[in-house]
């Protein structure tokens, strides 16, 4: 598992550095944001093999990050987050170029799953 | 902060207190009927007695004071009319003693008399006899005294000699007598000893008549006049002119007393007029006065009696429309001002009763909350007090705790959104024909696409029903959207229909019939629309024949 | 007022503790979620013993303590939420105005945050006890700090006081902006007022009028509404 980089971006600061913390445990390089514009940032500088982004998030919010990442960074695979289910924004991310779509609360054992598959497609160089 | 809430949960979690029946709208025509109503009856009531008393003080004044104005009349014509049969009275008896003082021979003798007539003008105070002649019971003037030559002239077949023949006396009308002047005659009949008799006859100046008209109490308007019964006139009158002209007048009727009568005269214009038939004459005495000055009181106490109903009248209208105009603003200030009292304690008992549900709802999520702490706070101790990592099962069981506790609070918080969502529900007056429209016009043009007839057949009576027109319009938006879908464009009959077994699962989230894949969402979107609006969704299908989506809704808003 | 528009303002303000309570009911899904992770992560901690490595206690006990910290969170939001919904008890009641504004201020913590706007509380220390609609104070004061919140642009911060006068208290909002107005603005502007009226008080100071940024509201002491 070594090598797979993940930022996770989520404006509860308490819920990033948990999940990172886990992902950590679990061998995964973590990295985690509280805003979009954050987490763009550290794109830039430094290499991730897959975000994970909450969809609602004061500022950016997961839909911008991914059009953002997309545009620049079009191999990089993005997962969105949401605590509300929102169809439309399932719909739409999809449109825009996420990867998946997860629920909260979230199954750690689920997540990383789709990390993997989502760092695997990233190295094969997208969708 | 609106921006949260979106509509994805479908089922409210629980029902909201059902609001009582709503204060009732008081139609706009109630209250003007009842104002009708009012004014009708107060003014009855008022006006009635008020037409009353008018009526009755009208005929009694006006009797009153017509009998005021009238009896002066009468007396003056009664008077008159003693004055003249009075005057003809003393001159019949005039010639009567001449008759029976005088011997026959001496009367044929025409010195005789005109001596005999000389003395009699002289005893008379007033009246001039023009003339006296004898004349025999074979009509022949036996003598004259007088400036015509009528010696010896036979009056056999003159109507008035044999009504004195009959009568006893006669007395003529007026005619153009010596020089040319009115005069009139009085002839009376003496019987002789052998069964004949002899007439005397005296003509007398008609202006005596005249003269015996008394005028006291009279206006300048007034008239009065001796007529015969053929309405010539026998004295001169002020409206119609001269002796012997006619009258245009209708001539009364015999009656021995005063009569006074209302008439028009020849102009159209209310006139008295008191007549009086002189005994013994052919003369009818007539006073004339204009109603306007006998009734000159009258009338002006008329007009102000009607003044006087008419500005009562109008008082009372005022008064009754402005009183009962406000008193009907008061009444319907009165039922708004308890309407919207209602209304807002309805509205403050709602809150209030929202708000007890969301704080009982909220308050369950302290339970769980509660044991997390403990069941954590415990896990904390085990680890301080033992240094060492605790029972494997102990953990377990506590993280187990904590995460059945977690899903606990979750699922109240799901009611609690539920509850929320609900709230937001907007309630107004929406007619359905309208809304129907509105939404055929949003997918008109899809329809005309697909070449789709729609055909709209909506009950004529539909009544009006208070829900959610954003919502409604999404319902029905939906239901018409996947009815176009299912239409098959090339072929003119209904739609392909639903198999049965999908039929049960129609409205459950993400499911799907369509080929392309949908979102599955839309109906059951609808489902939780129609649902939280208090109504009911149901459907019907046969393959191959068509499908049907029935969507009731309550006409008021079952929160 | 007609009887449409009463109605209209009803539902607004039922709409209004809605909009609150789903608001609300999110963070505690917030903080659910958290407390999930971090459970999560407890146990995966101890999963080290497994591997037969020392499990790191004090990091175990310091997400224990995260956790409680979390639950306390969740208590924080319950307790507001209750004062909320109890404050539609009663038309008239008597309350604590330091109190309530307390509550306005953490409850439109969730809202500033989502505009990315520092909600700042500068509540002086004396209260005032008033006897009014503790209802339309609240939804009035979240309407100023919900206006304002649209408004600010680079200040990025609202402030929100009081001050006490002898026939009742002055509320001011401010952000320094001026307003920025959209299709809602002036119905919002209308709302204000009609729920200022509803307990006899005015708007001193309305938003959007200059100078700019500055909302003032005064509630008198006691409730004297003009439209029952």
């Amino acid at each position: 598992m070594s090598g797979l980089r993940v930022l996770f971006v989520d404006d509860e600061e308490e819920l990033v550095s948990a999940v990172v913390e886990r992902l950590q445990l679990r061998g995964i390089e973590a990295r985690g944001a509280t805003a979009g514009a954050d987490a763009l940032r550290m794109v830039e500088r430094e290499r991730f093999d897959v975000v994970v982004a909450d969809v609602k998030m004061p500022g950016l919010g997961g839909l911008e990050v991914v059009r953002h990442i997309k545009a620049l960074h079009p191999r990089l695979q993005v997962i969105l987050l949401s605590g509300h289910g929102s169809q439309t924004d399932a719909k739409e991310g999809r449109r825009l170029g996420a990867f998946d779509y997860v629920e909260k609360p979230i199954d750690i054992e689920i997540l990383i799953d789709i990390l993997r598959n989502a760092a695997a497609a990233t190295e094969q160089g997208g969708r | 902060m609106l921006d949260d809430l979106e509509s994805h949960d479908f089922e409210p979690a629980m029902d909201l207190p059902e609001p009582e029946a709503p204060g009732e709208q008081v139609p706009v025509h109630a209250y003007r009927r009842l104002r009708r109503v009012v004014v009708l009856a107060t003014a009855a009531v008022s006006l009635l007695p008020l037409a009353i008393t008018m009526v009755i003080n009208y005929v009694q004044f006006r009797d009153a004071l017509q009998a005021e104005a009238v009896e002066p009349m009468a007396r003056l014509t009664l008077n008159t009319k003693r004055s003249l049969e009075l005057f003809l009275s003393e001159r019949r008896s005039g010639l009567t003693f001449i008759a029976l003082d005088s011997p026959f021979s001496e009367l044929c003798d025409p010195t005789s008399l005109t001596r005999v007539i000389s003395n009699l003008n002289r005893s008379l105070e007033v009246g001039t006899f023009v003339d006296l002649g004898i004349i025999d019971d074979s009509g022949s003037q036996l003598c004259y005294s007088g400036p015509f030559e009528l010696e010896g002239r036979n009056y056999v077949d003159q109507d008035w000699f044999h009504e004195v023949a009959r009568r006893g006396t006669s007395t003529s009308d007026v005619f153009l007598g010596f020089r040319e002047s009115p005069h009139f005659a009085i002839a009376t009949k003496h019987d002789q000893f052998d069964d004949g008799f002899y007439i005397l006859r005296a003509t007398i100046d008609a202006e005596m008549l005249s003269e015996q008209i008394l005028t006291a109490g009279l206006r300048p308007t007034d008239d009065v006049f001796l007529i015969n019964r053929e309405g010539v006139l026998q004295s001169p009158s002020r409206r119609y002119g001269e002796v012997l002209s006619s009258i245009p007048l209708p001539i009364p009727h015999f009656s021995p007393s005063v009569e006074v009568v209302e008439l028009e005269d020849e102009r159209g214009r209310a006139i008295f007029m008191s007549s009086a038939y002189i005994h013994n004459s052919p003369f009818v005495l007539i006073q004339i006065k204009p109603a306007e000055e006998a009734m000159g009181r009258w009338f002006t106490l008329r007009s102000e009696l009607l003044g006087f109903l008419i500005v009562s009248v109008g008082v009372i209208l005022t008064v009754i429309l402005w009183g009962s105009g406000r008193l009907i603003m008061r009444i319907r200030e009165a039922d708004e001002r308890r309407k919207a009292l209602y209304h807002q304690v309805e509205y403050s008992n709602k809150l209030a009763s929202i708000g007890r549900l969301a704080a009982g709802v909220a308050h369950e999520i302290n339970n769980p909350l509660a044991i997390i702490n403990e069941k954590t706070g415990l896990l904390k101790d085990l680890v301080t007090l033992s240094d060492a990592t605790p029972p494997r099962d102990k953990v377990l069981g506590i993280a187990d705790s904590v995460l059945a506790s977690v899903a606990r609070c979750q699922t109240i918080t799901h009611r609690l959104l539920g509850f929320a969502r609900h709230m937001d529900v907007r309630s107004e007056t929406i007619d359905l024909h309208v809304l129907l429209r509105e939404v055929l016009g949003f997918l008109g043009r899809e329809a005309e696409y697909r070449n789709i007839n729609v055909s709209f057949d909506v009950a004529e009576d539909l009544p009006t029903i208070e829900s959610d027109r954003s919502q409604l319009q999404q319902v029905f938006l939906n239901i018409l959207n996947n009815a176009l879908a299912a239409v098959d464009v090339t072929v003119t009959d209904d739609g392909k229909g639903i198999r049965e077994a999908d039929l049960k699962k129609i409205f459950e989230p993400f499911f799907t019939t369509k080929k392309g894949g949908g979102t599955g969402l839309g109906l059951s979107i609808t489902y939780g629309i129609v649902k939280k609006l208090g109504g009911e969704i149901s459907v019907n299908s046969k393959l191959g024949l068509g499908t049907s989506f029935t969507v009731t809704l309550p006409e008021e808003r079952k929160a | 007022m007609s009887d449409s528009e009463s109605r209209r303002r009803r539902d607004e303000s039922i709409a209004f503790f809605g909009t609150i309570i789903a608001g609300q009911t999110h963070e505690i899904t917030n903080v659910l979620n958290i407390i999930n992770e971090l459970a999560g992560l407890q146990l995966d901690l101890l999963r080290a013993q497994e591997q037969d490595a020392p499990v790191d206690l004090p990091r175990f006990q310091e997400v224990t303590t995260r956790i409680q910290n979390q639950v306390r969170r969740g208590e924080t939001i319950i307790r507001n939420i209750n004062g909320f919904a109890h404050s539609a008890d009663l038309p008239v009641a008597v309350f604590d105005l330091r109190e309530v504004l307390e509550r306005v201020l953490f409850l439109a913590q969730r809202s500033a945050r989502l505009a990315q706007v520092e909600l700042v509380s500068d509540l002086p220390p004396e209260s005032i006890v008033l006897e009014s609609n503790p209802f339309c104070v609240q939804q009035a004061v979240f309407t100023c700090i919900d206006l304002a919140l649209r408004s600010a642009s680079d200040i990025r911060r609202v402030v929100v006081d009081y001050v006490v006068r002898g026939d009742g208290a002055e509320i001011r909002v401010t952000s320094g902006d001026p307003l920025t107005q959209d299709e809602n603005t002036e119905d919002r502007l209308e709302l204000l007022q009609f729920l200022l009226e509803s307990v006899g008080g005015s708007v001193v100071k309305r938003p959007g009028d200059e100078p700019a940024g500055v909302s003032v509201l005064r509630i008198p002491r006691h409730h004297s509404a003009e439209s029952e």
